[in-house]
């Protein structure tokens, strides 16, 4: 049976199907916990975060639906794709919560060293293969995640955790499509140098 | 997308979702749009109370205006200072009594009274709810969790 379309759930929970609003939250729900938790990097927290997520999800989510609603939100209206603004508000809440909690952005790396390395535009070489084969790969992997900073950190994850394509990172993190495009190499830089340096 | 980078994100654990996590999630959003509704009617009681405040002094003038036109309370006295004639002829006494009875404005006055009290009574006990939840918010200052 083909999967129905987020904008076909929505419209169906609009239309007073609660049940699609489960089917909906359920679809995204360990994505979004799972992105939060990595930007907050506590289960709690991602947990209380998730939370307010969702609600302000169902909150917007007649104006989300531009078809129905001729006054809703210009930029709502110009979102198209559930999927990013989704994550977008997940993005948006994880910044909020570390902002009232006083956790400034903070970056060792980008602070020490990672001016001169991320002048360095090209891209990097391939991942050694002894690296990939670590046993402990997961947690070194985890610990240079939490290093690196909230924007790079976001691009990543989006990219290679859910799989998204670089428009709906830009779309997602409302940023232009050619920053995340550079930004997504500064990124891969600044993960293998870390990786590079935790492997020894 | 890299396959190098793919790889080694695969091997990236997921966290574990508390149980329940749904269903939770599901409740907080009932909670809130039960939250939402008795907002907006309080804020319609809210309005019905101004309403009916702002209107009850001109009510009760219209309503003693309407009293000393149709001459009720000196029929009414009546009942007083004639008492045997009245209980002779009750039925016709009663029956003047009502005809001068100002009906537009007892109706109007009533209704006006029945809107504030009701609106008072609908704010007292809602009021508090809605000012302990956000009084849990603003101190719970995460998000305001349940």
């Amino acid at each position: 049976m083909p999967e129905i379309s987020d904008q076909k759930l929505i419209s169906l929970y609009l239309a007073g199907d609660e049940k699609s609003l489960e089917i909906l939250f359920n679809r995204y729900l360990k994505m979004i916990y799972s992105f939060i938790y990595r930007y907050v990097g506590d289960q709690e927290a991602a947990e209380d975060v998730a939370q307010e997520v969702f609600v302000k999800v169902w909150k917007n989510l007649k104006k989300f639906n531009p078809r129905k609603n001729r006054f809703a939100n210009f930029k709502l209206r110009r979102q198209k794709n559930f999927k990013t603004w989704l994550f977008k508000i997940a993005k948006n809440a994880s910044i909020d919560f570390l902002r009232k909690k006083k956790i400034i952005p903070f970056s060792s790396f980008d602070n020490e060293d990672g001016n001169a390395l991320t002048d360095t535009l090209a891209d990097p070489a391939p991942l050694p293969d002894a690296l990939l084969e670590r046993q402990d790969l997961a947690n070194l992997l985890t610990r240079a995640l939490a290093k690196i900073s909230f924007k790079y950190r976001a691009v990543l994850l989006l990219r290679y955790n859910n799989h998204f394509t670089f428009r709906e990172i830009a779309e997602s993190l409302g940023e232009p499509l050619n920053t995340i495009k550079s930004r997504h190499r500064r990124a891969l830089i600044i993960l293998k140098k870390i990786l590079g340096k935790s492997s020894f | 997308m890299r396959q190098d980078f793919e790889k080694l994100f695969a091997h990236l654990p997921s966290p574990a979702m508390p149980d329940g996590f749904l269903e939770k999630i599901i409740r907080r959003v009932q909670n809130e749009r039960q939250f939402l509704i008795l907002k907006r009617k309080i804020i319609f009681f809210s309005i019905g109370l101004a309403g009916s405040t702002a209107a009850f002094p001109p009510a009760l003038q219209i309503l003693k205006q309407a009293f000393s036109d149709s001459a009720f309370f000196h029929f009414f006295t009546l009942l007083f200072s004639d008492f045997e004639i009245i209980v002779a002829s009750w039925q016709s006494f009663l029956f003047s009594l009502l005809e001068r009875l100002p009906i537009a404005s007892l109706a109007l006055f009533f209704s006006i009274l029945l809107a504030l009290l009701g609106s008072l009574k609908f704010l007292a006990k809602n009021l508090k709810i809605i000012l302990q939840v956000k009084q849990y918010r603003a101190t719970n200052q995460i998000y305001g969790h349940q």
